[in-house]
Parts: structure tokens; C-alpha cells; sequence
């Protein structure tokens, strides 16, 4: 086995599941997510010496495969502007997908859910994540701002649902 | 509810780590199935760089000719060289402008360095500029040089990574994803007049696309793949 291969053996295996979590998460559909993965990797495979050089590995896996998903979300929705990676959430009872927090990230617009997912998830810090997405570092933080926002607003009324219960 | 009792920036932020922790994802594939997969997206490249050798052996001879004339001749005094992690602009006596580009940059500073080097641009990422009507690409005004992975010897003894774009407008221009750095070398005085460059950066494919779009009306829509690969309709070498 070459450095390479070896390198991207480790990378596979150690990132795998963060990844995994994070694509499902703003996908709310594991079976798919494992799909767009999977391609994700066999992409960093197939440039590995130039992924390898990247500042954040990881996310440009996740940005990949949510790529992914949205280009074929795209190719079925020609008619249709491309503003989200919304996937049906078909199989996301029972995953813990459907937890309320995960449903109301996936309720934000597509940017602030990049943002969450490169900064919450993926643990970027501001600069790094604004370099992944081409955006100024202050837009990173009033994306964040506002999801974390959103996400309160919308997590507010299920709190209170689950109390009232 | 008061907002006291409304979650803190960072117990939300807290709250939306546990959920994904809490995440039970299946296992793995095995690492063979994801080399295997991988080595589908290798053949498709090569196999699209061997088409564009075929189809473009003329431009090829022309780069090489063009590359003596660029990268033999000393930078100017003018803008000089700006340097980044990301990318090097570097001005040189005959008036072309060379670009240097990591994988990956940031479209603001690529932008203002080249307003520094008196190139007017729009830098973006996952976005696509265009003009309608679009901005006219004669194929003989432009030489255009993909770098072949296999080398034939001549490819071999220029620089490599180069795409020699002599004139302007270039047509859409996707570099190869195992190309990291590339280096672009424009010639700002052939851009036509109203005109400006368009530099986008793809993240899905790994892509970068050269266009040139009307300064004052282009429209610009978010878009994560170009446009067409260049072996298609856009190849000179099938016009």
C-alpha cells in the first residue's frame, strides 16, 4: 500500500461517521446520505494527493456530498430554482434524525445550514469556514446569527410543546 | 415565554452536537468499494483529457510557442506580484498577467488583487456569470492549453498546470481536478472593451471556469457545477 493509499485509509476510517452524522443531518435521510458519501469519498480518492493538501478534509467531503445531492436534486427539478438540499426525510423515524433540533436545522435556508454544518458540526472556525464557502468571515457570522436564531424560534414552541405535554 | 428562558447561542449550539452525536449511522464500506468507485471518476477524466488531446493538438503547438513569450520575459515594474497563500498574480513586461491558484481561495481578495493588476473581474464560487448576448469567443483569437495527466513529451517540456488564454474572450476552461495549482495567464489589453472576467470557482467537480461577461449586463445565479465541460460543444477543436 502507497503513503497515499495508507493516508486516505486513515481519513476514511477516522472520518466516516462525522461525516456521515453531519450530511445525514442536514439531509434527514441516512440511506441517501450514505449514498452521497460514499460518491464524496470516491472523489477524495480519485484526487487524494490534492484533497489531502486541502485545510479541512472533512469538509470538503460533506460539502461534496451535499453537492452531490443537490445536483441530483437539481437534475430532477430542472424547473425548480435550486435553494436547498430538502430531501424527503423518509426514513429519519427511529435514526434520531427527527429529533427536533435536527428538524428545525432542517428548516433553514441552505446557506445557514452550510454554515451550521461547517462550524457546529465539522468544528471550522470562522475564517476557515468562510474560506470553504467564499464568503467574508462576517457573513459567516450573520449566517450563524441568524440560524441561531431561526433555530430558537422554532425550537422555543416545541420546548414548550413537550412541557405542556 | 421570557427570554430568560429562551437557549443561549452556545446551549443551541451544544444541543445540536448532542443531537448528531446521538445519530446511530451504519458501518462503513469497505475501503475497496470506495477505491473502486474512485477509479470510475479517474477513467472519465483521463479519458476526457485524451479526447481534448486529440481535438487540440494545434493549440497545444501554439502554447508552447506562447509560453516562451510569457514565462521568458521578466515581471514589469507595474503591479508586480501579489502573493497569497491561495494564488500569486504576477505582472509581466509584455503586459500579460499570470495567476497562480490553489484549489482553494477567497473570491474577494482574488478580486481585488486583480483590480490591482488593472484587470476588471468578478470572482465568485459556486455561482455562474453570463452575458446575453454572450460576449463573442473567436476560436482563433484564443489558445487554450489542457495539461494531459500521461504527458506526451512535448507537453512535458512546458511549464506545467498552464492554461495560455492569449486573447480574450476565452471560452469556459475546466481544469483538470488533479491540476492543483493551475496558472492562468491573461492578457488584460485583449480584453474587449465593456467587458470584464469571470472567474468561478466550483467546489463539485473541483472546477474552475474562465469566461469573459458584458461589465454591465451579465446576470449571475448560483449554480454548484459549470455550466458544459469544455469537450463538449464549447471544444475548438469540434467547431
Amino acid at each position: 500500500m502507497s503513503q497515499d493509499d495508507a493516508e486516505f485509509a486513515e481519513f476514511f476510517a477516522a472520518s466516516w461517521g462525522p461525516c456521515l452524522r453531519a450530511v445525514a443531518a442536514v439531509t434527514g435521510d441516512m440511506t441517501l446520505a450514505e449514498d452521497q458519501l460514499a460518491e464524496a469519498f470516491a472523489r477524495a480518492w480519485a484526487c487524494w494527493p490534492k484533497v489531502s493538501h486541502h485545510p479541512a478534509p472533512r469538509a470538503w467531503v460533506v460539502r461534496t456530498a451535499l453537492n452531490a445531492g443537490a445536483s441530483a436534486w437539481h437534475r430532477r427539478s430542472r424547473e425548480t430554482a435550486l435553494t436547498s438540499h430538502d430531501i424527503a426525510a423518509a426514513d429519519s423515524q427511529g435514526t434520531g434524525l427527527d429529533s427536533a433540533v435536527l428538524t428545525a436545522l432542517r428548516h433553514l435556508p441552505a446557506r445557514q445550514r452550510e454554515v451550521i454544518v461547517l462550524r457546529v458540526f465539522l468544528d471550522l472556525d470562522i475564517d476557515t469556514t468562510a474560506r470553504q464557502l467564499g464568503i467574508a468571515p462576517g457573513t459567516v457570522r450573520a449566517h450563524l446569527s441568524r440560524a441561531m436564531t431561526a433555530l430558537r424560534g422554532e425550537l422555543v414552541p416545541a420546548m414548550t410543546t413537550e412541557i405542556g405535554r | 415565554m421570557s427570554d430568560d428562558e429562551r437557549p443561549t447561542d452556545g446551549e443551541l449550539t451544544q444541543e445540536l452536537r448532542d443531537s448528531l452525536s446521538e445519530l446511530a449511522v451504519p458501518e462503513r464500506p469497505s475501503l475497496a468499494a470506495i477505491a473502486g468507485r474512485g477509479r470510475v471518476h479517474r477513467r472519465r477524466r483521463r479519458a476526457a483529457f485524451a479526447g481534448l488531446g486529440g481535438a487540440t493538438s494545434a493549440v497545444v503547438i501554439a502554447l508552447a510557442l506562447g509560453l516562451t513569450g510569457v514565462f521568458g520575459t521578466a515581471p514589469g515594474r507595474g503591479s508586480g506580484t501579489v502573493q497569497t497563500a491561495d494564488f500569486t498574480l504576477t505582472s509581466y513586461v509584455n503586459g500579460t498577467v499570470a495567476l497562480r491558484l490553489g484549489q482553494v481561495f477567497d473570491p474577494a481578495a482574488l478580486q481585488r488583487a486583480l483590480a490591482q493588476h488593472h484587470i476588471a473581474a468578478l470572482v465568485r464560487t459556486d455561482t455562474y456569470c453570463s452575458s446575453n448576448p454572450a460576449v463573442p469567443a473567436p476560436v482563433s483569437r484564443h489558445v487554450l492549453n489542457l495539461p494531459d495527466p500521461g504527458g506526451t513529451r512535448q507537453q512535458r517540456a512546458t511549464p506545467p498546470n498552464i492554461l495560455l488564454t492569449g486573447n480574450f474572450p476565452v471560452m469556459p476552461s475546466q481544469l483538470a481536478p488533479s491540476v492543483d495549482p493551475v496558472t492562468i495567464v491573461l492578457s488584460p489589453a485583449a480584453m474587449p472593451s465593456g467587458t470584464e472576467l469571470f472567474i468561478g470557482n466550483y467546489d463539485l467537480g473541483h472546477t474552475i471556469l474562465v469566461s469573459v461577461v458584458h461589465t454591465g449586463s451579465h446576470t449571475c445565479q448560483y449554480s454548484q457545477e459549470p455550466p458544459g465541460a469544455p469537450w463538449d460543444k464549447h471544444s475548438p477543436g469540434r467547431r
